[in-house]
């Protein structure tokens, strides 16, 4: 709108407030002589024409809104231009004449029957009532006119402009039982460019609404059977439909019922008789209603599918494939999350580092939804990655406790949002079942099995990650036994709601775990969702829920190599080097390994140097087993019988040259080994040498 | 009797006028669009159409247009109605094919004063 059109504008709201405070008076003085005439008739017991009185009164009224409403609805139809001005200067006429039309008809018809009355208070009163109208007639005659205003362009054809501005178009239901209403309504609106459709009845109207896409209803309140209120309620009631705007056409003298409309759910209501302009004006705004409910409807469907995409795709960086269970990979994994909105701030996840270290962990986010599920997602692939990028680039196996220097020092650096994760990491030797545990503000990690009560493995527990640099943490290191289990989870679990407003407390996740006979991790995580589910029946679930249940799984020993050695010295550097081998894949501790290497070495050396007579080669075996328990060195070798048990000890000697087979290394064998074997078997010494993997600090 | 069509869209008008002019003596029909008083002049054959200009579907003048294009109706004067009070609207009336013009609010002596003189001319 241009600057001059907007003055325009404003020229003629200034023009129509002078009118209307102008005629005003003379409307309410009209209206309320309008009332005292219906009561005057009314006690004068003129029964036959109490109906005029009554549509003197209603024509009153109509003149009255009219005058009232005159800045609102007339402007807002009113345009800028020029020729415009003119059609708003004839309808203004028009509207107001024609109420005045009715009053005028009416009271000469009314004077008439009173003829052979005389002089009475209603006759004075009608001619009052004529005389005024008169007034307001000149009155509308010398104000109604609107100034000439500047304008851009003249459009000559404007016959139709006042119909053809209609901007906002759509399918309408017309409900009236009055067939002549609905044929002038149906073709008013259809000249608008509205769609129309016609229901004689309320039940035909909702059959028609429930079968058609409308944009708007008008509903006519007195019908017979079910009326106008009615049909509102039911509309209004019904998910399916309630949306739908309806408009109220009522008399005015029915405005009781209009109110009630409204607050049973009407968007609207329009007087009878109809102004077009006012009918044109209404409609807009409420198929504009419409329109804009039915955007926020799409708006919130793309939200909540967008919501959906984004929910798969967090459960997507969680893995769901939990390992078969084998001699190999003899440590079995559970594990569930289930966010209480659409996306969460838990997750879990298991990871192996190496062939023999499986990393788990259970973690929950500050606060729940979108935020914390991008936190959530940034921290998950920290605390995945440190371990393997270290153990990929630098060949070191972390302990817990670095990974979560790690990834705190890193969330503290980007989190303006104050937001903070708990969380409780551990890594598993699967063939030893040597567990290291660091915790970060979170729930203890529970352990469980058929011989001892479920308890919790305290550990030392640190700051939650993401609130101050370089906290500190600690891993605190355990064995799991075989067939012993553990469990993890987040306090969505513990502080889950019943209807009665209970939590579910530790108590009743002990019970559960308690309860069970046999402990697969996926049986527990089962039995706890179950429980859960339970004792919380339909209450709303508040916080993420995640489970993570590991297993260790009996096995027997493994044979895991044999080699041949020489009987030289030669052959402690391979002994040596398989034991390193061994121990990589199996991750038994350093101490393990070197006590192993000294002892072979000790074997080896007292066969090369004592055990032949002869200068040949001879080719003996080394057999290395190793399970969860233990790891066996078993050397065969055929040179002169030599019981390392019975070997007595002999004290250093200065002289190594004459020393003799055993001797002080023999005193080693026999301290750092946990079982010593001896047997001599078809001319071949068969010595065992068992190192126990359980002790191990 | 003289048959009167009458079409209004205002209810309370349509009712006040064609009571009026029942009074009067007329047989009085009314219509409440310009389509239905098209149609009513075709079948009913009034002498005297009496026709507010803003109707709805087809307004005044086009259907006094339409009448007077009609070789079955367009002998029948028309008296144009309007309340827009508006000094082009007599021009424009006339020009669409009414035979006379009156303002609202109606001046009941004056308009049968106009009805018959249309009447008489015609007859005559």
């Amino acid at each position: 709108m241009s600057h001059k059109n907007t003055s325009n504008h404003d020229t003629l709201a200034q023009k129509l407030d002078a009118i209307r405070a102008e005629l005003l008076p003379f409307a309410e003085d009209m209206c309320s002589l309008g009332s005292q005439l219906k009561q005057q008739f009314k006690s004068e017991q003129f029964i036959d024409v109490h109906d005029d009185t009554t549509a003197i009164a209603t024509a009153l009224a109509n003149l009255r809104n009219q005058v009232k409403g005159l800045n609102l609805e007339l402007i807002q139809g009113a345009s800028d231009q020029a020729h415009e001005t003119h059609i708003s200067q004839s309808r203004l006429r028009h509207d107001l004449r024609t109420p005045l039309n009715a009053v005028k008809g009416y009271s000469e018809m009314l004077l008439e029957s009173l003829g052979q009355h005389g002089e009475s208070v209603s006759h004075s009163l009608l001619l009052d009532l004529l005389s005024k109208t008169n007034t307001v007639l000149e009155t509308i005659s010398t104000s109604v006119v609107f100034p000439e205003l500047e304008s851009d362009e003249v459009v000559k054809t404007h016959e139709h402009s006042e119909m053809s501005s209609v901007a906002v178009l759509g399918k309408i239901l017309v409900v009236d039982d009055d067939k002549s209403n609905l044929t002038v309504l149906s073709r008013l609106l259809e000249q608008q460019g509205h769609e129309v459709k016609c229901a004689n009845s309320g039940p035909e109207a909702l059959l028609a609404i429930r079968s058609g896409d409308f944009d708007l209803v008008l509903l006519d309140m007195l019908m017979p059977g079910m009326n106008g209120y009615e049909v509102l309620s039911i509309i209004k009631n019904d998910s399916d439909i309630a949306h739908l705007p309806v408009i109220v056409i009522s008399a005015l003298d029915e405005m009781e019922g209009v109110i009630n409309c409204i607050e049973a759910g009407a968007d609207d209501y329009l007087p009878k008789p109809f102004n077009p302009t006012l009918l044109q004006a209404r409609i807009g705004t409420g198929i504009e209603r419409k329109r804009l409910r039915d955007e926020s409807t799409a708006l919130m469907e793309r939200m909540e599918t967008e919501l959906q995409e984004a929910r798969r795709a967090q459960l997507n960086l969680v893995p769901h494939d939990f390992p078969s269970v084998s001699n190999a990979q003899p440590i079995a994994v559970h594990a569930h999350v289930q966010p209480a909105r659409e996306v969460g701030g838990d997750f879990y996840d298991f990871f192996y580092v190496g062939e023999n270290h499986l990393w788990f962990l259970v973690a929950d986010v500050s606060d729940k939804g979108v935020a914390a599920g991008m936190f959530m997602a940034r921290a998950s692939s920290l605390v995945r990655l440190i371990p393997m990028q270290y153990f990929k680039q630098f060949g070191r196996m972390l302990m817990p406790h670095e990974v979560l220097n790690d990834i705190n020092n890193e969330l503290c650096q980007f989190n303006p949002e104050m937001a903070f994760i708990t969380l409780l990491s551990g890594r598993i030797h699967i063939q030893t079942g040597d567990v290291l545990i660091a915790n970060a503000g979170h729930s203890a990690a529970l352990e469980y099995s058929a011989n001892v009560p479920v308890h919790s493995l305290e550990t030392w527990r640190g700051h939650p990650l993401g609130i101050k640099p370089d906290s500190e943490y600690r891993s605190m290191q355990t064995t799991l036994h075989p067939n012993h289990g553990l469990f993890l989870y987040t306090d969505g679990v513990t502080d889950a709601l019943s209807n009665e407003e209970e939590y579910f407390s530790d108590d009743r996740l002990f019970e559960s775990l308690q309860r069970l006979k046999k402990h697969s991790p996926a049986l527990v995580v089962q039995t706890v969702k179950e429980a859960l589910r339970v004792f919380t029946r339909d209450a709303e679930q508040f916080d993420d829920i995640t489970l993570l249940a590991i297993q260790r799984t009996q096995h027997t020993a493994i044979t895991v190599k044999e080699v041949l050695l020489p009987n030289t010295l030669e052959a402690c550097r391979v002994a040596r080097q398989e034991l390193i081998g061994l121990q990589a894949a199996h991750g038994f501790s350093d101490t393990v390994c070197e006590d192993m290497c000294l002892c072979a070495d000790e074997i080896i050396s007292n066969n090369a140097n004592f055990g032949y007579s002869d200068q040949r080669e001879h080719e003996n075996l080394l057999r290395l087993s190793v399970d969860s328990t233990q790891v066996v060195l078993e050397f065969i070798d055929d040179g002169s019988f030599f019981d390392p048990q019975s070997a007595p000890i002999i004290q250093p000697q200065h002289d190594l040259a004459t020393a003799k087979a055993g001797g002080l290394g023999i005193k080693f064998v026999r301290h750092l080994t946990d079982e010593l074997h001896y047997k001599r078997v078809d001319g071949k010494n068969h010595t065992v040498l068992v190192k126990h993997l359980k002790h191990e600090a | 009797m003289t048959k009167v069509l009458l079409v209004e869209d205002n209810e309370m008008n349509r009712d006040m006028l064609s009571r009026r002019l029942t009074r009067k003596g007329f047989d009085v029909i009314v219509a409440i669009d310009g389509q239905s008083g098209i149609d009513l002049a075709k079948s009913d054959q009034p002498e005297v159409i009496l026709m507010d200009m803003s109707l709805p579907v087809i307004d005044g003048w086009e259907a006094t247009r339409v009448l007077k294009a009609d070789t079955s109706t367009k002998h029948i004067p028309i008296i144009a109605l309007t309340a827009h009070a508006m000094s082009s609207d007599r021009d424009k009336a006339l020009a669409a094919g009414c035979d006379d013009y009156d303002t609202k609010p109606v001046e009941l002596p004056r308009l049968l004063e106009k009805m018959q003189t249309l009447l008489t001319a015609e007859s005559s």
